[in-house]
């Protein structure tokens, strides 16, 4: 049965909600689709690759001294992360934009109300979303792995004998050496320069031509990014600078102030052999990081906001 | 009379918007100076980042290598040269060996496992090998091989100390 229509209600609605120019549960929308589509692709397949190299590497670091095996179990490990993830952040993020065009999956989206920088912001968080799940799972393998190994040794130390307080000391400087506290400061610091080379590659794809120019530019930019820290000392140092002509000058100058400093998120290397990262440093580093993400996603918006489709 | 439609030219916006987000990148660049520049010096006094690539190490290193240092991976470098230094020890190539490891605790220099391996190799293996050195029939030319290493280890145990004051282990 139709219910009556009471006389005094309006024919029309007279207060529809207003559209917002930027509505999180939209970016919401974009960035789980972006997630699901990345997955789809089969991406996290190179986690079998990583699984592969963990168990290679401890297979043949077994002939040398537990602290050895350590040591380079975490470098290798960590290592394969760092590279791990800034590809999987560049080759993901490079491909976005031109599938969407090609797909005409852009068209689709932007004719609804979402806005351009909704859009940019969901594609982003969806890569975000992405580099983390991979770290974390990176992560627990690698747990898994030195768990594995320190068992290992701990059984073998054991089957070796002797007095029971040398055993035990023995065992406790096993422990000291494989599990460090700071390795959690550099996974954090492996997902942060993932993500600021996830911005930038949005960045560069927004004007790129081809999904493999973006690619190639973006190999460029990590590889200048590493030496930009050298760049800038270069430039700032009066003795080195003064002999420099104003070509070299300029050019330093445009490398350091153009290219993130990558460097600022290498620390794993200390970090492996024990030495600390202050809390401050850490959220400093962070800090440049989110900031450097910020830039680029802007840049991007304003090259995106304008352009033909 | 016949009217023409004309349409206003598309204006080339898209080489423009990129030069101005150029720009903004420069000008954050110039903001973020500073502070990068802090960053590094606090980096520095908390002993990161305190390895310098350069031409000497180039010239040790291969190509690859040193792009690979280069690119943050220098630790992972470090750990093949050690293994490489491993196999030349068990070869019995003590020149080779001291080779790669002085390489290895130039690129990782806060490894203190690494310098004292060195300076235990050198000192004791590498020195009874020269000894013991059959090859070599003046004892004179033996004994000054032994004192060599003997140096060379007590090299690696000074460098180490130097590079790691604040670490036991190689006292």
């Amino acid at each position: 049965m139709i219910p009556a229509i009471s006389e005094d209600a309006p024919a029309f609605p007279t207060a529809y909600p207003r559209h917002r120019f930027f509505s999180p549960a939209r970016v919401r929308a974009l960035a789980a689709n972006t997630f699901t589509e990345l997955v789809r692709l089969k991406i996290f397949y190179f986690l079998l690759i990583f699984a592969l190299l963990l168990i290679t590497s401890s297979a043949i670091l077994i002939q040398l001294s537990f602290q050895d095996q350590f040591q380079m179990l975490k470098d290798v490990s960590l290592g394969a992360m760092s590279i791990f993830t800034s590809l999987l952040a560049i080759l993901a993020t490079a491909g976005l934009l031109p599938k969407d065009i090609e797909d005409r999956t852009l068209y689709t989206v932007l004719a609804k109300p979402v806005s351009r920088l909704e859009y940019l912001v969901g594609k982003l968080l969806g890569v975000y979303l992405l580099l983390l799940v991979s770290v974390v799972l990176m992560g627990i393998l690698f747990f898994v792995m030195l768990s594995w190994r320190v068992h290992y040794v701990t059984s073998e130390i054991r089957a070796a004998g002797g007095s029971a307080e040398a055993t035990q000391q023995q065992i406790d400087l096993l422990r000291a050496t494989a599990y460090n506290p700071n390795l959690w400061s550099g996974g954090i610091l492996i997902y942060v320069k993932a993500c600021l080379l996830a911005s930038a590659t949005l960045f560069v794809s927004t004007f790129a031509s081809s999904t493999i120019f973006t690619i190639i530019i973006m190999v460029a930019v990590y590889f200048i990014g590493n030496m930009q820290a050298t760049a800038r000392d270069y430039w700032q140092v009066p003795s080195i600078a003064g002999q420099a002509g104003w070509l070299i000058k300029a050019f330093l100058a445009f490398v350091s102030l153009v290219f993130p400093d990558l460097q600022a998120f290498n620390l794993l290397d200390e970090i492996v052999v024990g030495t600390s990262v202050g809390f401050w440093l850490l959220w400093k580093t962070v800090g440049l990081g989110v900031l450097y993400s910020l830039i680029y996603l802007s840049a991007a918006f304003f090259v995106f906001s304008d352009k033909e489709l | 009379m016949e009217t023409t439609l004309s349409l206003p030219n598309p204006k080339p916006r898209g080489r423009i918007q990129v030069a101005l987000a150029t720009v903004v990148i420069l000008i954050f660049g110039l903001v973020r100076l500073p502070l990068e520049i802090r960053l590094s010096r606090e980096r520095q006094a908390s002993s990161f980042g305190t390895v310098k690539l350069d031409l000497g190490l180039r010239e040790r290193l291969s190509q690859l290598g040193f792009l690979a240092a280069l690119s943050g991976f220098r630790t992972p470098v470090a750990d093949v040269l050690w293994i490489e230094a491993q196999t030349a020890w068990q070869r019995v190539e003590y020149g080779r060996m001291n080779f790669l490891m002085s390489t290895v605790t130039t690129l990782t220099p806060k490894n203190v496992n690494f310098w004292d391996m060195a300076a235990w190799h050198m000192s004791y293996n590498a020195s009874v090998a020269a000894i013991n050195n059959t090859k070599q029939p003046k004892i004179a030319l033996r004994s000054k091989a032994q004192r060599e290493y003997f140096v060379l280890g007590k090299d690696y145990a000074e460098h180490g100390i130097a590079n790691n004051p604040d670490s036991y282990l190689l006292h």
